[in-house]
């Protein structure tokens, strides 16, 4: 059984690497968080449930290390320093052109958004989950779970310098990237 | 369908909607070109995305990882290497743990000392002594390598901060796991290293304690994760 459960996670592996990267935005800390990942799973092997995904149990195992750990380091440190990184880089908002989007500007922007958004993000796009089966997985509401991937996408449209509206929104700046769109320097 | 909300352009794009409302939708993308607009741009992201992504997916597995699942001898296809680890520490660590078992008056010996005859003092030690061991096993139990708990007692006599750094599986099927920690009884500090193995019954047990550093004036000599001692 255990053996069994084992392979099915080395199965998992590649996915659940993309999976952090997707959080993380670098390969080091992908696997960081992935190991972690494994080996919180492996502690716990009698806690999942028969029947159930077991891709889905290694998700919510690691994006729940990864909000952690985001939580502990400070929004600071990690979200606000990537969100500049990627505003000084090679995109002004208006003028980016999809040719210049390097692979790593684009793991930076992902990176930017808070730790919760990333994570229903990545499990949407990337990863290709319906917004039931993100909401079943995560174990948050529907409407939670489509307000964060609402949020997340239109603020990794403007990093990505893609022509997101910008009219809309702007009431409801109530998440910390809407704060810090609008204080960022022109 | 007067103006269509970004919420509804998203799961258009997502594919979450059901045919009639997918009907109003693209009749009112007819006429808002801004909408159409959006809805490239969503799907664009979508896709960098998945193809910055994408590539970690074919690269190999990096073996550390491999094996973190497997850590378990039974079912591990590849020979451990916690106990060739343990294997150098472990003689030097004889005589350490004589050290502090000199220290712990008996503590580590794992002794029911007789508190008859011994002094106030003595007590409240042995006592700060039964918290730290608790508070790392508590940490052992619950938190993941690399995270640092830090416990005072309310008196301000003790304190404790503790590190797990690395999880073995052993011959046996329990876990062990080695830590950092630096504790403080009074004005006596010390900064050490560990491994303690999980009992049946859910004890951890310290199989040895390497001292680092004694002393009232020692400064920890190793990193913690960037975690600095407030």
């Amino acid at each position: 059984m255990s053996h069994d459960l084992r392979h099915a996670i080395v199965a998992i592996l590649p996915r659940l690497r993309r999976f952090a990267l997707g959080l993380t935005g670098s390969e080091d800390e992908a696997d960081d968080l992935v190991q972690a990942a494994c080996e919180r799973a492996i502690s716990r092997l009698d806690q999942w449930q028969a029947g159930t995904r077991i891709d889905s149990w290694l998700y919510r195992i690691a994006q729940t290390i990864h909000i952690d750990r985001r939580r502990r380091e400070g929004r600071r440190n990690g979200y606000a320093a990537s969100v500049r990184a990627v505003q000084g880089g090679e995109y002004d908002g208006e003028q980016a052109v999809h040719a210049h989007m390097t692979l790593n500007a684009v793991r930076r922007a992902l990176a930017a958004l808070p730790a919760e958004q990333q994570v229903v993000v990545t499990l949407i796009c990337v990863e290709g989950y319906s917004y039931r089966e993100a909401s079943e997985t995560l174990g948050l509401p529907l409407g939670t779970v489509t307000s964060r991937l609402v949020r997340g996408r239109m603020t990794l449209c403007r990093l990505l310098g893609l022509p997101a509206r910008t009219g809309e929104g702007r009431n409801t700046a109530e998440s910390p990237e809407e704060e810090e769109r609008h204080a960022r320097t022109p | 369908m007067r103006e269509l909300h970004e919420s509804t352009l998203v799961a258009y794009v997502d594919g979450e909607l059901d045919a009639e409302t997918v009907a109003e939708v693209e009749r009112a993308l007819a006429t808002d070109p801004q909408s159409r607009e959006l809805v490239r741009a969503l799907r664009e992201s979508s896709t960098v995305l998945r193809s910055a992504l994408n590539e970690v997916v074919h690269k190999p597995v990096p073996e550390a990882l491999i094996d973190t699942v497997w850590a378990s001898p039974r079912a591990a296809p590849r020979p451990l290497r916690w106990h060739e680890r343990w294997a150098v520490p472990a003689a030097v660590a004889a005589s350490l743990v004589a050290l502090i078992i000199g220290f712990g008056g008996g503590y580590f010996a794992g002794g029911s000392s007789n508190p008859e005859g011994m002094t106030g003092a003595q007590i409240a030690s042995l006592r700060l002594q039964t918290q730290i061991e608790r508070t790392r096993e508590e940490t052992l139990e619950n938190e993941l390598s690399g995270t640092t708990i830090r416990w005072q007692d309310p008196s301000g006599e003790g304190s404790l901060m503790v590190t797990p750094v690395r999880t073995y599986r052993q011959e046996g099927g329990g876990y062990c796991r080695e830590f950092r920690e630096e504790w403080r009884i009074g004005d006596r500090i010390e900064a050490r290293q560990g491994l303690s193995c999980r009992e049946r019954g859910g004890r951890w047990e310290p199989r040895y304690l390497l001292i680092e550093s004694i002393g009232p004036e020692t400064q920890p000599t190793h990193e913690r994760n960037g975690d600095a001692p407030t």
